[in-house]
């Protein structure tokens, strides 16, 4: 028998409310977390009304599920991973996780200094939206969301090597990108 | 879900972390009313499926009701059946027929039984003919193709070649008719009556041509002035066919003897018959299902009102109360506007149940083993009382000369029960003394219940019940212990009552129970009973919050067993 009972958060106020239906603790916590989520959504998506798409869908879900919420984690995680799991979904449906089954190995990636103060986050943005959709996915999951490949390869179906071959090609890609970007950027500069 | 032992992360992807993992984004501006419209049809979308649960509930309930009324329907008419009509279970049934599977078959059988019917009728040719013309006279046994049976055999037997039909009793010719229907035979050859070998005895003798087709459910044997069967064949019929009389004299004595057989037959069966209601009737006393039950049930009773926040009080009546929730300025409502919140805090604190009581008288219908259907009618008190410091004071002005007269002054729990407070001005005022208030609502109850019981040890059982109930109001109250403050009493007929004529309650109990004697048991157990709906008709219009009333008490029941006392 508990003697003391832990005094209850904010966010477990809200979490009650949302669990109870309140509309207006459903729209606290969408305002709480909405920001946060739209970036992880543009990142996983190819354009900005996709995202939103996938982000609408999401809170119906976390909403919807929310009873289901075992506190074992926190809260923006768990919204986190359903708006991931969503996009996941939703790439699926689109057809545009056509699973190669590449065998290729990705090979020692080679370690590169790469100093990204000087781009804009939309600029960030629009260089991983640019990646093929496979692509795309695995370089979030692994570089961004800090999966490893076995269990990038679990969420996509996809063996570990293949995830880490379509990572290495994402990875080239964007430092083809931000190559190209700097030898503009000092072009232009040379030339004034 | 991350995994700690990211190997060869490097600069590149802590830099896209660094910058993209906590990253913001603006979403559009619309977005969260495309997701609350998305949650308004999701909940819809289980709004319908619960109203659809509630409505395949309700169809379940239907169908429960009619197939109780229809297994009682069924009961009350079996039980019936049995005892207006004894004779007819006395009767031992008629064994019907084994449908021959082929035409020799049939004919083999028929043949077998012809034998025997023929022996007999050689060997009483007058009292066949008697059993023939009282047979006609009943109109029980008919040849109806105008095939003469009154005469002697000799003439009347049916011709080789006849089609004849036959109707259900006894027939002189066949010996057997079928039961059920008419049945068609066509008679090839010769029969016992008219040919020589008939007449010499020999039935099936060589020479005796003898087929016939005929169709049939079953049959029976009628012989002499009593119905025979063929779980009981006539004595004399086979003391006959073994030894033929010899002389007119041995003929005689036989036929006596058959008729007084048949005599004492004819009186044991008249007995049998009119001991057969009395037996029915002990037997479906013996295996009754039903039951008497007699309830009471000691509850204390939460009316679940209370008494109007003065902030939410109604705002639209214009009235002195209005102005003191809306403004404090004026002294006079702001002291009722202060006494409004008081007498609410004291009605919460001082409201307590007082004694109530249910008693209900049910019949009781076993559905299975342990299963018992419980409906009846009941009565009910339900009480509640407070102590109160405060009274309604309400004024009106007259028109004409302006002068202000006092309605009588009520609590403020009466004033509450509607949107009332329609005076001209109404105060809120603390008496000198406080005085007990009384709430009474009295119903006429008609419950319906399941109980299910369950046996500990011979004497001692376990019961749980629930049922709901229809709850007519019969009277309520409100009386107060203070001369001068109005107490109200409203009947059913009232049409200013604010309560509620006719609500429904659901109970559900518990308990063990004790068998006093082979058909009485008394059971003993906790009961709690709620109301689906508001004692007040119109909760929305009353000022004062209204809850649903519950009750919970002890229920203690007698049930008698009617017929046989449990074994």
């Amino acid at each position: 028998m508990k003697l003391f009972t832990k005094p209850k958060s904010e966010e477990d106020k809200l979490i009650e409310g949302c669990v109870a239906g309140k509309r207006d603790m459903q729209r606290m916590l969408y305002d709480l977390y909405s920001r946060k989520m739209m970036a992880v959504c543009m990142r996983y998506a190819p354009t900005s009304f996709e995202a939103e798409d996938i982000m609408q869908e999401g809170f119906v879900k976390v909403f919807a599920n929310i009873q289901n919420f075992k506190r074992d984690c926190p809260l923006e995680f768990w919204v986190r991973r359903i708006m991931i799991n969503t996009a996941l979904k939703q790439l699926r449906q689109k057809s545009l996780m056509t699973v190669s089954h590449e065998t290729e190995e990705a090979g020692n990636i080679a370690s590169t200094d790469v100093n990204l103060t000087g781009y804009s986050m939309d600029e960030l943005l629009g260089m991983i939206q640019s990646l093929a959709p496979r692509y795309r996915m695995v370089f979030n999951l692994y570089a961004i969301e800090g999966y490893n490949h076995k269990e990038i390869g679990e969420m996509l179906g996809i063996s570990e090597g293949t995830s880490k071959s379509q990572y290495s090609r994402a990875r080239a890609i964007l430092q083809g990108m931000l190559e190209r970007q700097d030898k503009t950027y000092q072009e232009h500069v040379i030339s004034q | 879900m991350s995994s700690a032992n990211n190997q060869k992360r490097h600069t590149f992807e802590e830099e896209f972390q660094r910058r993209l993992y906590d990253a913001e984004a603006r979403p559009a501006p619309d977005l969260w009313a495309r997701i609350d419209h998305d949650l308004t049809v999701q909940e819809n979308k289980d709004y319908k499926k619960r109203v659809l649960f509630y409505r395949q509930l309700a169809a379940a309930c239907f169908v429960l009701f009619a197939v109780t009324g229809a297994l009682l329907a069924y009961y009350y008419n079996g039980s019936n059946q049995g005892g207006a009509q004894p004779g007819i279970a006395a009767l031992p049934a008629t064994k019907p027929a084994a449908t021959p599977a082929t035409v020799e078959e049939a004919m083999k059988a028929y043949a077998t039984q012809q034998e025997e019917a023929a022996a007999m009728a050689y060997t009483y040719p007058e009292e066949a003919t008697a059993t023939r013309k009282a047979a006609n006279a009943t109109g029980t046994s008919q040849n109806t193709n105008g095939i003469a049976v009154e005469s002697s055999t000799q003439s009347d037997a049916p011709q080789a070649g006849d089609y004849f039909n036959v109707a259900p009793g006894y027939s002189p010719y066949l010996g057997y008719t079928p039961m059920a229907g008419r049945s068609r035979g066509y008679v090839s050859g010769g029969f016992p009556g008219n040919t020589d070998g008939a007449a010499s005895g020999g039935l099936f003798s060589p020479g005796n041509r003898y087929t016939q087709i005929i169709t049939w459910e079953s049959v029976t044997i009628t012989f002499g002035n009593a119905p025979a069967t063929f779980g009981q064949p006539n004595a004399a019929g086979r003391q006959s066919l073994a030894a033929r009389p010899q002389s007119f004299a041995e003929m005689s004595e036989a036929q006596q003897a058959s008729r007084q057989q048949a005599q004492q037959s004819a009186q044991t069966r008249t007995q049998l018959a009119s001991q057969q209601p009395k037996a029915v009737e002990a037997e479906t006393k013996a295996n009754s299902r039903w039951s008497l039950n007699l309830a009471y049930v000691p509850t204390v009773f939460e009316q679940n009102i209370g008494l109007p926040d003065p902030l939410t009080m109604p705002q639209n009546s214009g009235n002195r109360f209005s102005l003191a929730a809306a403004g404090p300025s004026v002294n006079a409502s702001k002291e009722s506007f202060q006494n409004i919140a008081a007498a609410r805090d004291e009605f919460k604190e001082s409201t307590q149940p007082a004694y109530s009581f249910a008693v209900e008288a049910k019949a009781g219908f076993k559905l299975k083993e342990k299963l018992k259907l419980l409906t009846g009618i009941g009565y009910s008190e339900s009480r509640s009382r407070s102590k109160s410091n405060f009274i309604v004071r309400q004024f009106w002005v007259k028109p004409r000369s302006n002068e202000r007269y006092e309605l009588s002054p009520t609590t403020f729990f009466v004033s509450s029960l509607n949107d009332g407070f329609s005076s001209d001005s109404v105060s809120v005022a603390r008496t000198g003394d406080s005085f007990n208030t009384e709430y009474k609502y009295r119903h006429l109850t008609v419950p319906v219940g399941l109980q299910y019981e369950h046996d500990i040890n011979k004497d001692w059982f376990v019961y749980a019940g629930a049922g709901v109930a229809a709850n007519f109001l019969l009277e309520s109250s409100v009386t107060t212990s203070n001369q001068e403050v109005q107490s109200v009493s409203y009947t059913a007929d009232d049409t200013d009552s604010p309560f509620r004529n006719v609500q429904f309650s659901g109970n559900g109990s518990i308990g063990v129970g004790k068998r006093i004697s082979p058909n009485l048991t008394l059971a003993l157990g906790p009961e709690v009973r709620s109301y689906f709906s508001t004692l007040v008709a119109d909760p929305d219009k009353a000022a004062a919050p209204q809850g649903k009333p519950y009750a919970i008490g002890m229920n203690m029941s007698l049930n008698y067993q009617l017929g046989n006392p449990r074994k």
